[in-house]
């Protein structure tokens, strides 16, 4: 038996299975402080566009109840990071999946750090794979048994850079079905959450 | 001791006397020759009551011996450095307590000596498949059977995992067979490597008879890798990684312990005979794949 801890592992070079939370928040310090911010398109005249996120469903609105939305957790610069929240409450999650689509032009993935909704990490396993341009999956996998929270919680973060001054959109896609945008309980049944219960948002350069 | 037939020794294999009449050769792990030396024969008989020494009696020509050893009380012998390919008769007599030979000798022993693997062609095929293969090395006779279950982690558990359909010999250095990997078969890597044998006679290779072990990674079991759908919904995400979860740490078992309830050889994904972090590293490197009839791809 090979003792690699769930978690730990590696992918394919567009796979990621790793904890990125603090090389983010340094990058995003970094910039902050003026340094940094190279890189990527500029479209803008030599100036690096400032990046944004507008949810689609706010938490407060009725759209939110039982539902996974993408919602800002900050911006940097040209970076925005953005929550996948779980609100399905007081349910054992046996694994999420989801697939997310974007402008390849306009926005580019560049991390994720784990969120608590479904465990965090060690015990949970993460896999982001950019499978396309514009096309990110995502799978989390919780502990056996399954993980519930009590409260709206991020599932993941993702780090996304802006390259040029456009309005994108976030989508989940091929909601409630297998191989899509799904919750499924521990022993493997789908958990369809419902029309509209999976909702992204936009991301902007401005 | 008595000058009778009834006297003579009757060679025969160590624990399977049924093979006496059979080429009788013995050939003994521990005495592995080096691939540069000649190669060995190994033989075993039956006590003769009231026998105080043997004579092993060799040579190249059916009942023509040009060469011999006298031995004590010890009921086997081992020859060593013969040429490679070179066919040997080898029978053996009693001697009493004053010396004098028995009349007859023993039945015929004739054989090659022990077989060596040097190589083979292709060096790997993918869970699942069937395919032909051509072996290399000497000593290979005109029974030779191939044998890739040797120090398979699994095969005392699930049993073996690469199966031969059909074997031929070419020549005295060249073996060819038809060969199938089970969808569950032993991934093997350098560092857990998969020995080929060549099992002479075709003898069983539990006995230790025949065969010819190559310490080298000469085979490798590539992961299919459609198994990493383990769902087999076409893509690689989900369900697969849940059913993973729900198995692991599971292990096949080794008989007479109870089967574990929650082991299933599709989540096994290398094969091993335990669902563990290897498995959820193949499988998360096909992670989001789609697959098809021929594999998963990006």
């Amino acid at each position: 038996m090979n003792g690699r801890t769930p978690g730990t592992t590696r992918g394919t070079p567009a796979t990621r299975v790793a904890l990125v939370l603090p090389a983010v928040l340094l990058s995003l310090w970094s910039m902050a402080c003026g340094g940094g911010g190279g890189g990527g398109d500029d479209h803008n005249g030599g100036v690096a566009p400032v990046a944004d996120f507008a949810p689609s469903c706010d938490t407060g609105a009725g759209c939110f109840a039982s539902s996974v939305t993408l919602q800002k957790r900050g911006v940097a610069g040209g970076l925005v990071l953005v929550d996948a929240v779980l609100n399905k409450l007081g349910t054992p999650i046996g694994v999420a999946s989801f697939v997310i689509h974007f402008d390849p032009s306009a926005v580019d993935y560049q991390s994720y750090a784990t969120g608590t909704a479904l465990g965090g990490s060690p015990g949970t396993v993460y896999t982001v794979t950019e499978s396309a341009p514009g096309e990110l999956v995502v799978t989390i996998l919780p502990p056996a048994g399954g993980m519930s929270t009590s409260t709206a919680k991020p599932m993941i973060t993702l780090t996304f850079a802006v390259l040029k001054i456009a309005v994108t959109g976030v989508t989940f896609e091929n909601t409630d079905i297998l191989n899509g945008s799904a919750l499924y309980d521990p022993a493997g049944t789908l958990m369809p959450l419902g029309a509209g219960a999976w909702s992204g948002g936009l991301i902007s350069g401005s | 001791m008595a000058r009778s037939n009834r006297h003579a020794p009757r060679a025969r294999l160590r624990l399977r006397s049924r093979e006496v009449a059979l080429a009788g050769l013995l050939v003994v792990a521990a005495l592995a020759p080096r691939a540069a030396e000649a190669g060995s024969l190994s033989l075993a008989w039956d006590a003769v009551a009231g026998a105080s020494g043997y004579r092993v009696y060799s040579g190249t020509s059916p009942g023509v011996y040009t060469g011999s050893v006298t031995l004590g009380a010890q009921t086997s012998y081992t020859f060593t450095n013969l040429p490679d390919c070179q066919t040997y008769y080898v029978a053996v007599k009693a001697i009493d307590s004053q010396g004098r030979l028995s009349a007859a000798y023993s039945n015929q022993i004739i054989g090659l000596p022990k077989p060596t693997v040097t190589g083979i062609t292709p060096t790997g095929s993918p869970q699942g498949s069937t395919l032909n293969v051509t072996i290399t090395g000497t000593n290979f006779d005109t029974q030779a059977r191939p044998d890739f279950n040797l120090l398979n982690p699994i095969e005392q558990s699930i049993g073996p995992d690469i199966a031969v359909n059909s074997s031929g010999s070419v020549s005295c250095t060249q073996l060819n067979a038809s060969i199938t990997l089970a969808p569950h078969a032993w991934v093997n890597d350098a560092t857990r490597p998969r020995v080929v044998a060549v099992v002479n006679q075709a003898r069983q290779a539990s006995d230790g008879n025949g065969i010819a072990g190559s310490a080298g990674d000469k085979f490798r079991v590539l992961f299919d890798t459609r198994r990493a759908d383990i769902d087999a919904s076409g893509r690689v995400m989900d369900r697969d990684f849940l059913l993973w979860r729900n198995a692991f740490g599971s292990a096949h078992g080794t008989p007479p312990l109870p089967p574990d309830p929650n082991y299933s050889a599709a989540v096994d994904l290398n094969g091993d005979g335990i669902v563990d972090g290897v498995d959820l590293a193949l499988l998360v490197s096909k992670h989001a794949f789609t697959c098809d009839a021929t594999g998963c791809h990006p």
